[in-house]
């Protein structure tokens, strides 16, 4: 569909192209419900959204070669005016196409219609020109109907994110997980490290790549734990399971691991801190600077 | 499970050195072989002194069949870094359509000109690019809109890709 689209876009856009004279360029906003952003809690619920192309060219009118947003053309939307389309100077046109939720199932078998089984819809609206496209996204959360349980009294946790941007935080659990624990520059490093590539930009193997991102997250959950305890049995055991798996060469489990453990540690993020603990200030760009990622390339394949 | 968490993690965070070391041209028109290269630039800046995100994988495909990409940058400076290549792949003279995904990293940081800094939660997105072999002139060249892209959600900053691309 998109090929079609991008066909007849470039069909259309020839044949038009002799009557604009200059460059052009688009740009393109969506929202839902008028942000970029939300948590749908209450069923049934309608997700209105507003997709709109603008001509950012302050001197000449664009050529709309395509507009297309996959995830909402599989619910029944087309963008209209059908691309391509001309756009005077500084003009935008919009158009928008409401979901409704009836329930949860609802929101999840959405969420997994875009690629990823989870329990975000997140879809992207592209509007491309002869020359460019742009591309906007606006993400919606699924959560449960009924409000969540009480928390358990230890199911304060913080993210990567947190932890990569928190030195005093890092530090602390660093220190009370023991005096023999990796340094904090290391720790860092394997924060802002990529998963991509090893610091000297040569490309991570397959498995080097599924035990750091498993090995830091795990760090992580670890820090969770220690800094927050007690731990329930299934993270002590999750815990586990992770040590295990980083021995072995068994990829596919490193990686569900790894999710499984992004999971707990975002599970309590917005619980409060416990009395008397104090995380510091986030101090992004220092603990860059002192990041030191100590990973190499091992001998290791992925095998079962 | 009955190890006390505490050496549960101690065990397993000293383990860690170990096991972690252990496994521990803008204007060119594209020709026969040449590199394509994609970079990534911040705009729309004003009010952020500061935004990292990582890089995790870059992909490209070639008519539909996946090519090698080389040179897959880190973390991506996106206010003060400019334009920053996060990858390049080598385009046929012959290719029709290209299209490349760049993942980023779950998350990155910021911080706001008014000294507020925190993490990015940018789980799962992607900047994606489409387009026909025959626009292509050596760079695919996107520009992440940072004051778009930057959303406030229930913790920190959640990343919305609004991004355009040139090519």
């Amino acid at each position: 569909m998109r090929k079609k689209l991008l066909s007849l876009g470039l069909v259309g856009g020839a044949l038009l192209t002799a009557q604009v004279a200059g460059a052009h360029e688009l740009s393109c906003d969506k929202t839902v419900n008028g942000t970029t952003y939300m948590e749908v809690s209450g069923y049934p619920t309608t997700l209105h959204y507003v997709l709109t192309v603008n001509n950012t060219s302050p001197l000449y009118g664009s050529y709309v070669l395509t507009a297309s947003d996959p995830l909402l053309e599989g619910q029944g939307f087309s963008f209209t005016p059908a691309a391509p389309f001309s756009l005077d100077f500084g003009a935008s046109t919009s158009d928008s196409f409401d979901v409704v939720l009836n329930d949860e199932a609802d929101c999840l078998a959405m969420a997994a219609a875009d690629g990823t089984a989870d329990d975000r819809i997140d879809n992207t609206f592209e509007t491309s020109w002869e020359s460019g496209s742009a591309q906007c996204t606006a993400s919606v959360v699924c959560k449960s109907a009924p409000p969540p349980p009480p928390p358990p009294p230890s199911g304060i946790t913080r993210t990567l994110g947190f932890y990569k941007t928190h030195e005093s935080a890092l530090s602390q659990c660093l220190e009370a997980i023991d005096t023999d624990a990796p340094d904090l520059a290391s720790v860092l490093g394997v924060f802002w490290g990529s998963p991509a590539v090893y610091e000297t930009g040569e490309p991570r193997t397959d498995i080097d790549r599924a035990r750091f991102l498993m090995g830091r997250q795990f760090i992580v959950a670890a820090c969770n734990a220690t800094l927050f305890p007690p731990a329930s049995s299934d993270v002590q055991q999750l815990l586990a399971d992770a040590m295990n798996a980083y021995a072995g060469t068994d990829c596919d489990l490193m990686m569900s691991l790894s999710s499984q453990l992004d999971d707990y540690n975002n599970s309590g993020d917005e619980m409060s801190f416990p009395a008397g603990f104090d995380p510091g200030p986030a101090t992004p760009k220092h603990a860059q600077s002192i990041a030191d990622d100590p990973t190499t390339m091992s001998a290791d394949q992925c095998g079962g | 499970m009955k190890t006390p968490i505490s050496k549960l993690a101690a065990a397993a965070l000293c383990a860690l050195p170990l096991s972690v070391a252990a496994c521990s041209g803008d204007g060119k028109v594209i020709r026969s072989g040449q590199a394509a290269n994609v970079t990534v630039t911040g705009v729309n800046t004003s009010g952020v002194g500061e935004l990292s995100l990582g890089v995790s994988d870059v992909s490209a495909t070639v008519d539909g069949k996946e090519t090698p990409v080389s040179g897959i940058s880190g973390v991506l400076d996106l206010v003060n870094g400019g334009a920053q290549s996060v990858g390049r792949f080598s385009v046929p003279g012959n290719a029709t359509a290209v299209s490349v995904i760049v993942t980023l990293d779950d998350y990155g940081a910021y911080e706001s000109a008014d000294g507020s800094a925190g993490s990015v939660d940018a789980r799962g997105k992607v900047l994606s690019f489409s387009l026909p072999a025959s626009a292509l002139d050596g760079t695919i060249a996107a520009s992440l809109d940072v004051g778009r892209s930057l959303t406030s959600g229930s913790g920190d900053r959640i990343l919305e890709p609004n991004y355009t691309t040139a090519y």
